[in-house]
């Protein structure tokens, strides 16, 4: 009797970690079967050319979407992303043009970055405020410095060594690919390898428990913050090169996209949960929805359909598989 | 319990599928790229396979047989009643000529325009049609097509990089005639404010430039000048910030209708209809009614559509291998409450 009903808790065990593992990998198998679909309605989509233009249209939302990861993990949000890669990038292009030095100018924008991202978590942490309403006011504050700063106007006449960073190419490899590559992995064992990313995941699953245990839950969710200003700075960088200006309008809407990607790779707006992978597929996804209704030529106003149908199943998703992992803890511990 | 969870394994599935098979259906039976054109080009928008193979037979038969080209074009913001007119400019013409077109739309993101323009050059076209948001996107839109050895048109804003050809309207003679014609119907006691658009569209700034001039020449102080960045709502905003400053003000000059329609918006909930000057730019069919209407008191038209249809008749000579002029400059005509009426009617121009 004791046998069988062990025998039982196993064989329940091995279905939900097959089921679960299914579903947690569940991001990659939507990415391929959108290529497969894809490369077959439409011939140009799996060519060389084709995928590199999407590398490139994808390395914004992806590395904004990384620093949001970081941000979500900890139980947080940061809506102010898309303003902050514009503010960022507004100093960035407009000390380029005064004063011609590439090295100032990137770290103008890093360092404004990791201000601006400093301040929105102090305030979140310190003085303990939503971390919806603080990045919502970054949003319009950043937008309004950035309007400030540069008049209305956009910043042009960039000179190549600046521009490189969006539109330029190492071999056939694209400029903002290599610097996406550089990103993920640094934020990847940021996340993976470190104690700090240990911590983070842990405030963002039991704050409570974390702090008691005696970490600075404080430093280290200001932290998310910052390492989010970073990926704008860099984020509005490439998106600059791209674009050939520092639009003042740059980025609007862009931390919609953000956020869809993180949820699209599994990071739950909970916390505690979310890879760096899974982020960069979620923009892959959402990329390769606008490029191939581009190729077919649809109608691109069925983009936002998609994209929203696609985070909803996400979310879907997620809940099953935060379910699932109950149902296997359960069991594990019946006895 | 076993049975929910297989359950909801399955919905998941079955949603994801549902997702991604819908997107491809939407694909195989799709294929217009544009949500909003003129009504005499929806139709033939529909089925542009079925299109090049009727029009070929068509074209065969006209003594300059043209080839069935595929073209592109990149608008920077289809909801925008101007750019739908050069778009149906470039549907129409080319459609006359047995071509393709495939129309995208910015929405008033550059970084979309700039993807847009990417994906277009993968997809083998013959050439690019590209209204830029802005100088610096087509300065970029024109290198790569450049790069990639396509030839590329540039329907009004400009670029500063090698193209094929430029049209665009006479800016600074529309801005000129409406400055002309703000001094011709105001006295001595004018308050005169101006809206500007995006100040990045080096091209339609033109407009703000020509006005400028004549009211320098007849030293004339422009008391109100911010730009509302031609959009409809912010033209509102703006001129109800002027009349807040000065009640006074009783002339306006808009370098678009987006903005003017806004600022006449602002200008009736305080009772000013007819009291103020309004001058727009574009004349644009709802400006135009509000001309005939009395709420606005004139625009300037320029030839949107005209921009399309050349551009598509120099493209064909161009691919035909005749030499074509760089810069085509298209004069613009004030509308007021005489010939309004022909500007509805498209005759404006004839």
């Amino acid at each position: 009797m004791v046998f069988t009903v062990r025998g039982d808790r196993i064989k329940r065990q091995d279905n939900l970690r097959i089921k679960a593992v299914i579903v947690r990998t569940g991001v990659f198998w939507s990415l391929a079967v959108l290529m497969i679909v894809l490369s077959l309605v439409s011939d140009q989509f799996l060519t060389a050319g084709n995928l590199l233009n999407v590398a490139r249209q994808v390395t914004v939302t992806a590395i904004l979407g990384i620093g949001v990861t970081f941000v979500i993990i900890g139980a947080g949000i940061d809506l102010s992303v898309g303003s902050l890669l514009a503010v960022t990038s507004a100093y960035a292009a407009g000390s380029m043009v005064t004063q011609g030095s590439l090295l100032l100018a990137l770290l103008i924008a890093i360092g404004s970055g990791v201000g601006f991202g400093l301040c929105q978590g102090v305030l979140i942490t310190k003085f303990n405020l939503a971390p919806f309403a603080v990045t919502l006011g970054g949003m319009s504050i950043f937008r309004g410095m950035t309007l400030l700063f540069t008049g209305g106007y956009p910043i042009s006449k960039l000179p190549e060594n600046f521009r490189w960073f969006g539109s330029g190419n190492i071999g056939f490899l694209p400029a903002p690919l290599l610097i996406l590559i550089i990103v993920a992995v640094v934020a990847y064992i940021i996340l993976s390898k470190t104690r700090v990313g240990r911590y983070i995941y842990a405030i963002g699953s039991n704050e409570n428990a974390t702090r008691l245990s005696g970490i600075d839950v404080n430093f280290y969710r200001t932290l998310t913050y910052v390492i989010a200003g970073v990926c704008c700075a860099i984020a509005g960088i490439i998106l600059t090169g791209r674009v050939n200006s520092a639009h003042p309008y740059a980025g609007q809407g862009y931390e919609l996209n953000a956020i869809a990607a993180a949820v699209i790779g599994g990071t739950s707006l909970n916390g505690g949960e979310g890879t760096i992978y899974g982020t960069i597929i979620g923009a892959l996804i959402i990329g390769i929805i606008e490029n191939g209704l581009n190729l077919l030529q649809i109608n691109p106003f069925y983009q936002d359909v998609a994209v929203g149908a696609v985070i909803i199943v996400a979310i879907l998703v997620d809940r099953t598989r935060i379910g699932m992992q109950e149902k296997l803890a359960k069991v594990a511990t019946d006895e | 319990m076993k049975l929910k969870r297989k359950n909801r394994m399955k919905t998941l599935l079955l949603l994801m599928l549902i997702v991604v098979l819908s997107l491809s259906i939407a694909a195989c039976s799709g294929g217009s790229g544009d949500a909003e054109t003129s009504d005499d080009s929806a139709a033939q928008t529909e089925e542009p396979a079925a299109d090049e193979s009727a029009a070929d037979e068509t074209a065969a038969d006209t003594a300059a047989a043209s080839a069935s080209y595929k073209f592109a074009y990149l608008s920077p913001n289809h909801g925008n009643p101007f750019w739908q007119m050069v778009a149906s400019g470039v549907e129409t013409q080319a459609q006359a000529n047995g071509c393709d077109v495939t129309v995208f739309d910015a929405q008033d993101d550059p970084a979309k325009q700039v993807s847009q323009a990417e994906d277009a050059l993968q997809g083998d076209i013959d050439a690019l049609f590209l209204s830029p948001f802005e100088t610096d996107t087509g300065t970029t839109i024109a290198e790569m097509c450049n790069a990639a050895g396509v030839p590329i048109f540039i329907l009004d804003t400009g670029a500063e990089a090698d193209y094929t050809c430029f049209i665009t309207s006479d800016n600074k003679q529309g801005g000129r005639v409406a400055a002309e014609y703000l001094i011709e119907n105001t006295d001595d006691s004018r308050v005169v404010a101006e809206e500007q658009g995006l100040i990045g569209r080096a091209i339609p700034a033109l407009r703000g430039v020509g006005f400028n001039e004549v009211m320098d020449e007849n030293n004339i102080k422009v008391e109100f000048v911010q730009p509302a960045d031609y959009n409809r709502e912010k033209g509102m905003t703006l001129m109800e910030n002027f009349l807040t400053s000065n009640p006074k003000i009783n002339a306006v000059f808009c370098w678009n209708d987006e903005m003017a329609l806004g600022a006449k918006e602002a200008i009736a909930a305080r009772d000013l209809t007819g009291q103020v000057l309004l001058i727009g730019f574009d004349a644009t069919d709802e400006a135009v009614q509000s001309v005939l209407d009395g709420e606005m008191s004139a625009t300037v038209a320029q030839n949107p559509k005209g921009f399309g249809t050349q551009g598509v008749d120099l493209a064909l000579k161009h691919l035909a291998g005749e030499e074509i002029e760089k810069e085509v400059l298209i004069e613009c005509k004030l509308v007021t409450k005489d010939n309004a009426q022909a500007s509805l009617d498209g005759t404006l121009f004839e």
